[in-house]
């Protein structure tokens, strides 16, 4: 699996590094005041206001089932489509673009560490990252 | 069926056929009331006309037959041929019905036509048996007539005669031109129109007949047509112009004199040719004269209306709700300049500028609302038809009023609104109306009547049906909801009647003694209120004995923009549409009583469940603010009520509802979202489904708070205090709470009986000295000294005592009047109670505390 023309964005979530391809994104945003869906999925922080559309935002960490980490000056929300809907996701920096000479398919483990959102592992020169499914991160289960 | 169905024009097919077939139930309505006259004939005429044009161009079939031959019946009934019979009106209303499935089963996507053989039976047997010769062999007659002496004639209207005789007055010829087409000829439509033309041009073509648009599809045309022209051409010319049309067998030509035109008319009469079809040919070719021209005007009233998809409606509204969302932001943040930059040139500009925009985008907001608006003229007006059956099937007399027909309300409202409307009406008709001779006997007219009235308030509709029938009868609905198990004896016995009103949404509850066609079996009233329900609004029953029923609908005016009431749970803000807002007061904590472990209010004779949202909602529980007082929100959908205590009120707002989209999905509680002018995103409170989830436990409840406070009203609580050795009471009803002494402020010139005052969280309370008010001496405060704060008079007062011993049930079989002599002044006891060892005297507060106020008065 070797595919170099991709261009991902890195993105940091407390130690670990993950990638968005970039045809998934449409935008990354700074924290925007979220306002809470009570009774939802437990992995939804709320909804902001993305200049008069409504637009759900997934915490990263409850999705992965590890501590929520605090809201810093460089948490961004990256703003996906996701099945025709604009689809947010709190990480805590975005650090660069880059591609990836060699791309590995994930280590099962049983940690929960968000391997099963992932579809394969990217070695870049800062170490290994994460290459995520949109559809899985965002889809049930 | 075949492939003219055709998918672009089938929409625009079916609202054109909406349209005619409203217009054909009003007119036949009219034309039942008030038979034969002419402009409601050329209605329906026009109606019938236009729906077998396009039935034939969209490819169906039968209903084109079917419509064919209504056409044909009403073109006798329009030469005066046929009587307008309440049996052929029957079969006339059963066409319009078959049309109207028959546009409901296309909708549903069904292509095929349903069976018109036996319809158009009927049809035909009203046609064979008209009351004068029929159209078919009068018109053989003419044919024979016309081959040898083409003496086919013509009648002339008013107007027409006078146009005619006003020519030959100017110098005109008139002229009655006969023009047999030969038999084989192929398009004798074109043929004839050749010849109309071909007149036009000489002269001022009066009179065509028989009219040229119907010749289209007559297969029974013989080919002879009469034009009557006004021209200053002499007749050579004319024959020479229509030479040159082919396949034309014979002309021939009859001048008009002012003595002639009379005996053509009375040969017509005696013929009896089409007086009327003539007039509106003249109408509908428009050519004539300015006169008749005028008089196309008032007979058609055409708006000029452009169709557009609703989606596209739907994406502009979006835009201008982003605009509103905006233009609050604006709004708000020009506020906060305002305040910082006073002086400054620009910020005054600005203001102006934002003033400006708030009135455009309102207007804005109004028009493109106006777009999606219907008069609710669409739905009513298939009232009186369906009424008319009603009552037809009833053996009833049934007169509809039906006012404020113009109210607009959202096309997607009308649609939904219509079947609760139904069944309301139906029920009115069937069990509220009483039969005729009933109603005679209770001294009413017989003609009962229904009132449909429609009308604004404020951004709400309101739709009310109000019949002057027998009422509702409570007693019934009681037993019918017993014994389908819904409640039991012992409760129903204890419900208000307005509470047994409500049980008729209850499915298969029904005050009908047996299960009619028209209803009965108890489902209706179920419809209408899952319908409101679902709609978001609210429904109300009044009902008096004998005197009738008014159901009362409110329904929010759009679906997509609404004014909410802003309220706070916590710190977040959340939006209760304001059309289920019913009321807001404050509640106090001690009035909130327990059943079943759930809490109820009493509020205006009304047991309602309490609702705190905060855990449903995952929200923390403001818990600094003042919490002896709640603030409430009674809402309402349809027949539920359910009180939601909130932290605070915000205020009323126009607010965009947004979904919250696929991926978050349906969430419990929560009917949608809407951005704040701070920019921040609310929560739309999704009513019914709360009121629903508490509906589901709240009749029990209900009952059982009615039964503590029917035990109350017996057995009322009192506040039992010490004073020396002696037990007084004061009603709990009375009583605000019991506070530990504070610091007392003494008063200046405070009176005898004022100890003075005291600050307890910020309100300044007169604290009365009861020993004194009673003649007993003074001691000094105690431990146990307490100060109760009660209600009097509509002011908040301190009582200071010496101990609360407790709170206790007095029973009223216990309470004695007080003699007079027991105290000095026995007014100030409401009651004693004695009961073995207890002996309680019962304070009559207001008494006590009046007479100071008005000493104090006399003091000042």
């Amino acid at each position: 699996m070797t595919v170099i023309s991709e261009q991902y964005i890195v993105s940091r979530l407390g130690n670990e590094r993950h990638a968005f391809n970039i045809r998934d994104i449409n935008e990354i945003i700074k924290m925007e005041f979220i306002t809470e869906v009570p009774n939802s999925k437990p992995y939804i922080k709320g909804v902001i206001n993305l200049r008069g559309k409504i637009v759900p935002v997934v915490s990263m960490c409850r999705r992965f089932g590890i501590p929520e980490t605090p809201i810093g000056k460089l948490s961004r929300i990256v703003v996906v489509q996701y099945q025709n809907e604009a689809t947010g996701i709190i990480v805590d920096a975005v650090e660069k673009v880059t591609s990836f000479d060699d791309i590995q398919p994930p280590v099962d483990t049983n940690e929960p560490n968000g391997t099963q959102f992932m579809d394969g592992i990217g070695q870049s020169v800062d170490g290994l990252v994460g290459i995520l499914n949109i559809d899985r991160l965002f889809g049930e289960g | 069926m075949n492939e003219f169905h055709n998918a672009t024009y089938l929409g625009v097919f079916l609202d054109e056929m909406e349209e005619q077939l409203q217009c054909l139930d009003a007119a036949l309505l009219t034309l039942e009331s008030d038979s034969g006259k002419e402009e409601t004939i050329q209605t329906i005429f026009r109606a019938a006309h236009t729906l077998k044009g396009s039935s034939a161009v969209m490819g169906f079939q039968r209903l084109n037959e079917l419509t064919h031959q209504m056409e044909s019946v009403f073109d006798l009934i329009r030469n005066g041929q046929l009587k307008v019979t309440s049996e052929l009106l029957n079969i006339l209303f059963d066409c319009v019905d078959y049309i109207k499935q028959l546009r409901q089963s296309i909708l549903g996507g069904e292509m095929t036509e349903g069976e018109t053989e036996p319809l158009l039976k009927r049809l035909e047997a009203v046609r064979d048996l008209p009351v004068l010769p029929s159209e078919s062999c009068e018109q053989e007659v003419s044919r024979e007539e016309n081959k040898e002496t083409f003496t086919s004639s013509i009648a002339f209207n008013e107007v027409q005669k006078d146009q005619i005789q006003s020519a030959l007055i100017n110098g005109y010829d008139a002229m009655a031109i006969y023009v047999q087409l030969s038999k084989e000829a192929a398009m004798k439509y074109v043929r004839a129109k050749l010849v109309h033309i071909n007149l036009q041009e000489l002269g001022e073509v009066v009179v065509c007949s028989p009219e040229l648009e119907l010749l289209e599809t007559d297969e029974q045309f013989n080919g002879t047509i009469v034009y009557i022209l006004i021209t200053q051409e002499i007749q050579k010319v004319i024959l020479h112009s229509l030479n040159q049309v082919s396949q034309i067998d014979s002309v021939n030509i009859v001048a008009i004199t002012d003595q002639n035109l009379d005996t053509i008319r009375i040969v017509r009469d005696a013929l009896v040719i089409e007086t009327t079809k003539a007039e509106v040919e003249v109408s509908e070719t428009g050519r004539s004269e300015s006169k008749v021209e005028g008089r196309v005007e008032s007979k058609v009233q055409v708006t000029q209306t452009v169709r557009v998809d609703v989606e596209r409606l739907e994406g502009l509204l979006n835009l201008v709700g982003e605009l509103i969302i905006d233009n609050t932001r604006l709004r708000s943040i020009r506020a906060k300049l305002t305040e910082h930059f006073k002086d400054n040139g620009d910020v005054a500009i600005l203001n102006d500028i934002s003033n400006h925009l708030s009135t455009v985008v309102a207007d804005l907001q109004e028009g493109m609302m106006k777009t999606r608006m219907l008069p609710i003229e669409h739905l009513f007006g298939r009232f009186p038809r369906m009424v008319r059956d009603l009552a037809q099937k009833a053996n009833k007399e049934i007169e509809l009023i039906i006012e404020g027909k113009e109210t607009e309300l959202d096309r997607t409202l009308i649609e939904e609104i219509s079947d609760p409307l139904i069944h309301i009406l139906r029920n009115s008709a069937d069990h509220g109306l009483e039969l005729p001779d009933e109603r005679a006997k209770l001294g009413k007219s017989r003609k009962g009547t229904i009132i449909l009235r429609a009308s604004h308030q404020g951004n709400m509709i309101v739709i009310t049906i109000a019949d002057d029938g027998k009422g509702i009868d409570v007693e019934k609905v009681k037993e019918m909801a017993v014994r389908k198990g819904f409640v039991t004896e012992e409760e129903v016995n204890q419900m208000t009647d307005k509470e047994l009103t409500f049980l008729i949404f209850r499915s298969g509850v029904s005050t009908a003694n047996q299960v009619t066609d028209l209803s009965g079996r108890g489902v209706g009233m179920d419809i209408v209120k899952s319908h409101i329900e679902k709609l978001n609004g609210v429904i109300d029953i009044e009902t008096v004995p004998n005197e009738g029923t008014v159901f009362t609908i409110k329904l929010p005016l759009t679906l997509a923009i609404i004014r909410s009431l802003l309220v706070k749970f916590g710190t977040s803000t959340f939006a209760i549409p304001l059309v289920n807002v019913i009321e807001i007061f404050r509640l106090q904590v001690a009035d909130i009583r327990l059943v079943q472990g759930k809490e109820v209010c009493m509020f205006r004779d009304q047991v309602l469940p309490l609702v705190r949202l905060h855990n449903k909602l995952n929200v923390q529980e403001d818990t600094e603010q003042n919490k002896d007082r709640l603030f409430v929100v009674i809402v309402g959908v349809a027949d539920k009520r359910v009180c939601l205590i909130v932290d605070q009120t915000i205020g009323n707002h126009e607010i965009v509802i947004k979904p919250l989209g696929s991926y978050i999905g349906n969430v419990p509680f929560i009917a949608g979202s809407t951005i704040l002018g701070d920019g921040y995103v609310a929560h739309i409170l999704d009513v019914g489904s709360i009121a629903r989830e508490v509906g589901s436990y709240y009749e029990k409840k209900v009952l059982d708070a009615r039964e503590e406070a029917q035990l109350e009203s017996r057995n009322k609580k009192y506040v039992t205090f010490q004073l020396a050795d002696m037990k007084f009471g004061i009603a709990i009803s009375k009583m605000k709470e019991i506070v530990p002494v504070p610091e007392i402020h003494s008063l200046v010139s405070a009176a005898p009986n004022v100890l003075g005052m005291i600050n307890l969280r910020g309100l300044l309370l007169p604290v009365y000295d009861l020993r004194r008010r009673l003649g007993m001496e003074n001691i000094e405060t105690s431990a146990k000294s307490r100060i109760l704060i009660c209600e009097v008079s509509g002011h908040e007062v301190g009582l200071m005592v010496d101990e609360v011993t407790e709170v206790s049930r007095l029973s009223e079989a216990e309470l004695e009047e007080a003699p007079d002599h027991v105290l000095r002044n026995s007014d100030f006891l409401e009651a004693i109670y004695k009961k073995e060892q207890q002996f309680i005297l019962l304070l009559n507060l207001e008494k006590m505390l009046n007479l100071e106020y008005s000493k104090k008065k006399e003091a000042g």
